[in-house]
């Protein structure tokens, strides 16, 4: 006889990004760090600046690994304080990393060694022991879709019923390589980021950390539930999936039957939407294929940026707050409607709210496209 | 659960004397694959794989699952080093250091259309690749995957290449299948005279 596929509810989330620290207290309902917008700044690249979206509260961009793991930690104490867990249960719990930079940012060379790298695993193996989680641990580095695919597997693993609960940590620190990598490629807006607006001209990278609490047993509070998804990878090439969109096509077609889940049933989007010219077009174009009546969108890259490995975890967890606050942050770069958007997009939080079944959409470098399928959990 | 039996298992070996020039001549002649600009960890696993593939049948829905314990180290330590002379990086060499373009170039050499993960590991490398594997096979995603592992040091970097298949709980054959690799001397056990396949222990 084959066992009923458990389910995998999102118990907790928090985050930390250009938007603020954003995290879920059943006690107050609401805690969240707003001092006027969103936070940014701008960081030299040879001769010139380069906009850039940086946590708030942070004096400087650059940051020591012993701060880098402050904010981790910070993060995972903020999540945890949302969860009963008890030390046994988390002793069972699994960590799941999603980052695509790790701790680059703060590595200096040092001609002595040979090898003065970190080790890719170094910040899962400190955080599952200061936590005294369970010892095998996993850190996803697949580019822009690592934290989709720590989510995606995450999931899986609860469905089959090799673990109970599973830590989910998405993140991404400035660092001068990823800043001046994509300044090279000239994938950097100059002014702001427009996703699928017609006069888009980039993306501009942000820092943050995600962090998700998925389990098999759901609680009073939980809003969302993960479904499914799939992945898997483009060959087409390595820095930009294929234009006319028949990889993405395929990749939420497999999500969405791995979910149990047709096209029709989808109300919601959550776009990648870097607002680069080439990745917006091929997301456009694989949605308009899949989709006889385009479900309406929403993306969360004007406001934090494109937190590259952090986004999947990030994105997710700013989405369960919205949820949860039935709230809705206003993307003001469409309000110049001389700036025709590709996709229709929701612009009230009724129509967040109302949405069911939501699918997340996260590409990235190296051919790596995710789609993961949430539904909101209804009232029992 | 299901079962996974490890069916073939190559490896490479380059001393970490031999420059990345030296080891595209080597990687071309064997493979003859265009090798322009990869770098030393995308070379190395080219060759596993090329050949576990030629001396091993495959199915058309195949997965890919690598681990390292470090990222490409000469290619981020040179980038490093560039940005602390305040010199430009180029696109080519920054888009080489996302985790994934080993595995890019894997999929594109080989035709790998399945699941396609890059983990960062230094332990448990394989079990943890194993352990990817079998969730996508249970999920029907693949019935059979490469796992591709990077090890380097000081003198030398090396490269497993290893073919895993799902298998039938009820398997006649699972009895004369003894051998569990488990943890943590997993792959210097490969490197002996063994017998395939093996059962993989995934507990």
């Amino acid at each position: 006889m084959i066992a009923k596929p458990e389910r995998v509810f999102i118990n907790a989330s928090t985050s930390n990004s250009a938007l603020g620290k954003q995290q879920y207290l059943p006690s107050s309902m609401f805690s969240s760090t707003k001092n006027g917008g969103i936070q940014r700044c701008s960081a030299p690249v040879g001769d010139h600046q380069v906009l850039y979206y940086a946590m708030q509260e942070q004096p400087s961009l650059n940051k020591t690994f012993e701060k880098m793991m402050g904010l981790l930690i910070e993060q995972v104490d903020l999540l945890l304080a949302q969860t009963a867990l008890t030390p046994k249960q988390l002793n069972k719990t699994m960590l799941f990393i999603g980052s695509t930079s790790l701790d680059i940012g703060c590595i200096k060379p040092d001609s002595s060694q040979a090898i003065w790298l970190s080790q890719t695993d170094k910040i899962g193996q400190l955080l599952a022991e200061h936590y005294a989680l369970h010892s095998l641990h996993f850190t996803f580095n697949t580019a822009c879709t690592s934290g989709a695919n720590a989510l995606l597997y995450a999931t899986n693993f609860i469905k089959q019923g090799k673990i109970d609960n599973v830590i989910v940590i998405g993140f991404e620190f400035f660092n001068q390589l990823s800043l001046n990598g994509f300044d090279s490629l000239d994938l950097i807006s100059k002014t702001s980021v427009k996703p699928f607006s017609a006069i888009r001209d980039g993306l501009i990278l942000g820092e943050g950390i995600g962090a998700v609490l998925l389990s098999k047993h759901c609680t009073e509070h939980t809003q969302l539930e993960i479904l499914g998804g799939y992945s898997s990878c483009d060959d087409h090439s390595l820095t930009i999936t294929e234009e006319e969109g028949t990889h993405i096509v395929e990749v939420i077609k497999q999500a969405l039957q791995n979910a149990s889940i047709v096209q029709n049933d989808v109300d919601l989007i959550k776009v990648h939407g870097t607002a680069s010219i080439k990745s917006d077009l091929a997301e456009c174009n694989a949605l308009n294929k899949l989709f006889t009546q385009l479900p309406k969108s929403y993306g969360f890259k004007s406001l934090i940026g494109h937190t590259l490995g952090a986004c999947g975890v990030i994105e997710l967890a700013l989405f369960d707050h919205c949820i949860r606050h039935a709230y809705l942050p206003q993307l003001t770069y469409q309000e110049d409607k001389s700036a025709s958007l590709l996709l229709p997009f929701i612009e009230s939080a009724a129509e967040l709210i109302q949405s069911k079944i939501m699918l997340f959409n996260h590409f990235g470098f190296g051919g790596n496209n995710a789609a993961l399928i949430v539904k909101k959990v209804e009232p029992s | 659960m299901c079962k996974l039996i490890l069916k073939a298992h190559e490896v490479v070996c380059f001393p970490t004397i031999m420059s990345d020039k030296e080891v595209r001549n080597v990687v071309k002649n064997e493979t003859g694959f265009s090798v322009r600009r990869l770098d030393n960890v995308t070379l190395i696993s080219l060759t596993a794989v090329y050949r576990l593939m030629a001396n091993n049948k495959t199915l058309p829905q195949l997965a890919l699952y690598s681990g390292a314990e470090y990222m490409s180290v000469q290619l981020f330590q040179s980038v490093i080093l560039a940005m602390e002379n305040k010199e430009a990086i180029r696109p080519y060499d920054f888009i080489a250091t996302v985790g994934n373009a080993a595995n890019f170039y894997l999929s594109k050499e080989f035709n790998i259309q399945g699941p396609n993960i890059f983990i960062g590991a230094s332990h448990n490398t394989l079990l943890k690749a194993s352990l990817l594997a079998e969730t996508d096979m249970l999920q029907g995603h693949c019935q059979q995957a490469i796992i591709v592992i990077w090890q380097t040091d000081d003198k030398e970097r090396r490269c497993h290449a290893l073919l895993v298949e799902k298998v039938s709980d009820t398997d006649a054959a699972l009895k004369t299948w003894h051998h569990f690799i488990g943890t943590p001397q997993e792959l210097s056990v490969l490197e002996k005279e063994v017998q395939y396949p093996l059962l993989l222990n995934l507990s």
